[in-house]
């Protein structure tokens, strides 16, 4: 093959593209995937809350002649399942924006918002108060979601000191060893403390660690919702940056990105995010790492559109796979992370064959 | 254009430069010359700003470089690494779009004049048909020219930026060993790509590489690295000599003008020592 | 003594009586004490709390984690696993050890080990003894809320501390639900839920249970605790349970422990079920 630099002969295969003047444009391809991925978002928002095992009469729901004490079908919808679906939006989007920043971040396919030790804090957080009764409940927040998430900030805390410690910058690959050693060494710790306490305990330890979102009020996910904001903020600061970095932090350095100031907002934004969302409703897998892998087939890898389109699908994802969790079987609750685990994981393996 | 004064350099207590110094006029085509692990990429990187020199300074336009803001530094000096992973595919065009990075204002999305200048940057690599293509299917060659195209496409001024600055301030490119992995063919598209854009857009160039005859080929200057210390530089009729080749690689060469080819070229005869050419040993 | 009892006591006289027990569950140990084999016992589970008397006695792991070493150490002649514990009944089985295999079940089940309890360790007249006092007093808490109103009644085994998060509740089977039920409740799960489950919140919603009554085993709560965990229930003022405050949190291992404390655990039910009723003591 000779250098043709002129020649806009086509090389083998690749059909000469006719259209030269095709419009490129980002911010239409934001709006179209937007609007299909958000629709999505929306519908499930409002579909959700009228699925469930017991029939309710809509006309009811909001008749505002019935006291509400007297009304069950507006409790049913305003107590058992509109915020369920709300948390699951929230928590749903959380975790697949965090899954689509730690993959940018650590420049690995696979990582998922837990690679870094996030949950397993959380989780430690949560055994302890759930065993030991510490009374860590603040402002009305139950203990058991405050402990996670100082769980998960502690875990991030350590994993971010222990990459920054020795180098000027962050070491990705520093931040993967100990964020993969710190999981091992915290599901070590919650298996000890398990192991010693009583079988009622570890029972419901386990059950948390399954995940959940039937958070009777709205009282969590207020409480949750000033961190994802805070964490949502950081997040819209990143996308080009992140284009970027998925070249690898030279290249995107060389291009005037400053590498170690994005690395550090991905890095706590992820965290927060992750942290809120575990204490919101237990670590739910598999959204981290289904979503975002599906987003880039369908939308690419152009992280503008992404990070968006991943949030709004992860919404919709763990809010239908909820409906099935406490539909399925009821009055019988499933464990939401066994339905997303069940839909995403053969889901994702079929990704993977398909995959040239 | 670029001048590097007594650049020393360690990785903790590993030091990889001594006191390097060099300039380049520009217009420049300067190679950086040496074999491996004489502290090439790591002079390259610290060019690039990449790297902090832990003593002396490097200065582009006689501006210190640690006092040139990212974006602002990216718009004058593009740089392409030896290899280019990608952890997620993009589209040929986004990776030349992704040059426009240093232009755009927070939240700003490329517009029809950037996607315009990513475009005529595919175009001067010679890769404009590849624009769809996704960039993990490319070959190495195709890939190193989209990549030199992201590079060139920082460069690119918008009309309304053009307003800022009278003559368009200089354009330095900075190649670590851009053949290194390519075949002979792609060595020649890359070569060819590289000698165009300094003639025709009098593009200065630093290129690090260990192939002498690809630096002979496109280099006016180089500099001959060694253990991280500057054994020789200058204009490379001057310095490329069989002694340099064999103080730099402990080989026996011959260096002579190729007519056809029209520059020096390097052919090695035999590891120092040896009686027989031809015959390498292990050591 | 009717011939039957008669005839338990002559069979169980004519097996070896175990002089080794080694009991894992706490309900074993608590039915072997109460029969008055508690002499013979030589080593009891993790978790076991009572009878006093097994304080100074060796543990040998519980449930997921028996220790067969220092079970075979204590050269028992008969050992009482969960049926669950396949393993070890394997090794036990292996190394020729007796067994008496126990699970839990209904509350009638409860006096059935008893009965088999005493057969084996050849206390057969004792046991027959312990197992119609409880069933005396059984019949006669159920007699004294015989005719009232049954509350229907949600029956919390477990839930996360602090809110209404992963609650498992009884289902229409067990010996709890025995016990609700003898001590004049409804299940609301009754028929649609068997055993203990997790319930949603919309379950809970739709049940409207006139009573709640959690059971924990922890009696460490303090009042101010439990004042704080019934407190969670607000979170659905909705339900009659909350409206009417009818919602009790009772700690303690007799309400959860399938041994002779279950008659103390049923007339805690009762009361709670029943505030004005007066029970008979014993």
């Amino acid at each position: 093959m000779t250098d043709r630099p002129h020649a806009h002969a086509s090389p083998a295969g690749v059909p000469a593209d006719p259209g030269r003047t095709r419009i490129f444009s980002v911010r239409r391809r934001l709006a179209l995937t937007l609007s299909g991925f958000g629709c999505l978002a929306l519908v499930s928002l409002v579909v959700a809350p009228l699925i469930g095992p017991t029939p309710i009469a809509l006309g009811r729901v909001f008749d505002s002649a019935i006291p509400f004490a007297d009304n069950v079908d507006a409790q049913i919808f305003f107590i058992a399942r509109l915020p369920r679906a709300l948390a699951g939006m929230l928590v749903g989007a959380s975790l697949a924006v965090a899954g689509v920043v730690f993959q940018a971040l650590l420049r690995n396919p696979l990582a998922t918002p837990f690679t870094l030790g996030v949950s397993a804090g959380a989780s430690l957080g949560a055994m302890l108060v759930i065993t030991f009764g510490l009374p860590m409940a603040v402002a009305g927040i139950p203990a058991v979601p405050v402990a996670s998430l100082i769980g998960s900030l502690a875990a991030a805390g350590v994993v971010y000191a222990m990459a920054t410690l020795r180098r000027h910058g962050l070491s990705t690959t520093v931040l993967l060893l100990a964020g993969v050693t710190l999981n091992s060494f915290f599901s070590a710790i919650i298996m000890f403390v398990q192991y010693s306490a009583d079988f009622a305990k570890t029972f419901q330890t386990v059950r948390w660690l399954m995940g959940n979102l039937d958070v009777s009020s709205f009282q969590p996910i207020v409480a949750a919702l000033p961190l994802m904001g805070t964490a949502f903020v950081m997040f819209a600061t990143l996308p080009r940056a992140l284009n970027l970095l998925t070249l690898g932090s030279d290249n995107a350095a060389a291009r005037g990105v400053d590498v170690l100031r994005t690395q550090r907002v991905a890095f706590l934004s992820a965290s927060l995010a992750t942290g809120a969302a575990v204490s919101l409703s237990g670590p739910i897998g598999f959204i981290g790492i289904v979503i975002p892998h599906l987003v880039r087939l369908l939308v690419g890898a152009d992280h503008r559109i992404v990070m968006p389109a991943s949030a709004c699908l992860g919404a919709a994802f763990l809010v239908a796979c909820d409906v099935v969790a406490r539909t399925a079987m009821a009055p019988v609750e499933l464990p939401v992370g066994v339905i997303t685990a069940l839909t995403g994981g053969p889901f994702f393996l079929w990704l993977l064959m398909r995959r040239p | 254009m670029l001048q590097a004064t007594d650049v020393s350099f360690a990785y903790g207590r590993q030091p990889v430069l001594h006191a390097v110094s060099f300039d380049l006029a520009g217009g420049g085509v300067l190679g950086i010359l040496g074999p491996n692990g004489s502290g090439k990429t790591t002079l390259l990187r610290l060019l690039g700003g990449l790297l902090q020199p832990q003593s002396g300074r490097i200065a582009l336009d006689d501006q210190d470089l640690r006092e040139i803001p990212h974006a602002t530094l990216a718009q004058r000096m593009a740089m392409v690494p030896q290899e280019t992973q990608l952890a997620f595919d993009y589209s040929v065009l986004e990776i030349a779009l992704m040059g426009r990075y240093p232009h755009l204002r927070a939240f700003e999305v490329e517009g029809p004049e950037d996607v315009a200048l990513a475009r005529a940057a595919l175009a001067e690599t010679g890769t404009a048909e590849l624009e769809d293509r996704s960039f993990m299917t490319l070959s190495g060659g195709e890939k190193q020219r989209v990549v030199i195209a992201s590079a060139l496409s920082q460069f690119g001024r918008r009309a309304v930026d053009a307003a800022d600055t009278e003559d368009g301030p200089a354009e330095l490119l900075l190649l670590d060993e851009p053949t290194a992995s390519l075949d002979l063919g792609y060595q020649l598209d890359v070569t060819a790509t590289l000698r165009r854009l300094n003639t025709e857009r009098s593009m200065s160039m630093v290129i690090s590489t260990h192939d002498l005859n690809f630096a002979a080929a496109l280099c006016d200057r180089v500099v001959l690295l060694r253990q991280g210390r500057v054994l020789a530089a200058g204009p490379i009729g001057e310095v490329l000599r069989p002694d340099t080749v064999r103080a730099l690689y402990d080989v026996d060469a011959a260096v002579e003008r190729h007519e056809t080819a029209g520059h020096l070229t390097v052919v090695p005869l035999s590891r120092r020592g040896d009686a027989a050419p031809g015959r390498r040993t292990g050591q | 003594m009717t011939l039957a009892a008669s005839l338990i006591l002559v069979a169980g006289l004519g097996a070896q009586a175990p002089q080794r027990i080694v009991s894992i569950i706490p309900a074993v140990t608590e039915i072997l004490f109460a029969i008055g084999a508690g002499s013979e016992v030589v080593g009891v589970g993790s978790y076991d709390q009572f009878p006093p008397e097994i304080a100074d006695l060796p543990r040998i792991g519980g449930l997921i984690d028996p220790d067969i070493e220092t079970i075979i150490a204590l050269r028992p002649d008969l050992v009482v696993p969960y049926t669950t514990q396949v393993d070890l009944i394997a090794q036990l089985g292996r190394a020729g050890i007796p067994l008496f295999h126990y699970s839990h079940g209904t509350l009638p089940d409860i006096l059935t080990t008893v009965r088999q309890l005493g057969n084996r360790t050849g206390r057969a007249h004792r046991a027959e003894e312990v197992a119609r006092g409880i069933e005396a007093d059984l019949a006669a808490i159920a007699e004294a809320v015989s005719g009232r109103p049954r509350p229907r009644t949600l029956l919390v085994i477990a839930r996360e501390p602090g809110s209404l998060r992963n609650v498992f509740a009884s289902g229409g089977s067990g010996f709890q639900h025995d016990m609700l039920t003898l001590a004049g409740g409804e299940n609301v799960f009754d028929g649609s839920v068997s055993r203990a489950a997790q319930v949603t919140t919309e379950t809970i919603l739709q049940a409207a249970p006139d009573v709640v009554l959690e059971v924990r085993a922890d009696q460490s709560l303090s009042p101010s605790e439990i004042a704080r965990e019934v407190a969670a229930w607000q979170a659905l003022p909705s339900l009659p349970a909350v409206r009417n405050s009818r919602v009790v949190l009772l700690t303690g291992s007799d309400l959860v422990i399938p041994g002779p404390r279950i008659v103390q655990g049923a007339a805690r039910f009762a009361g709670a079920l029943h505030p004005d009723v007066t029970l008979p003591t014993r």
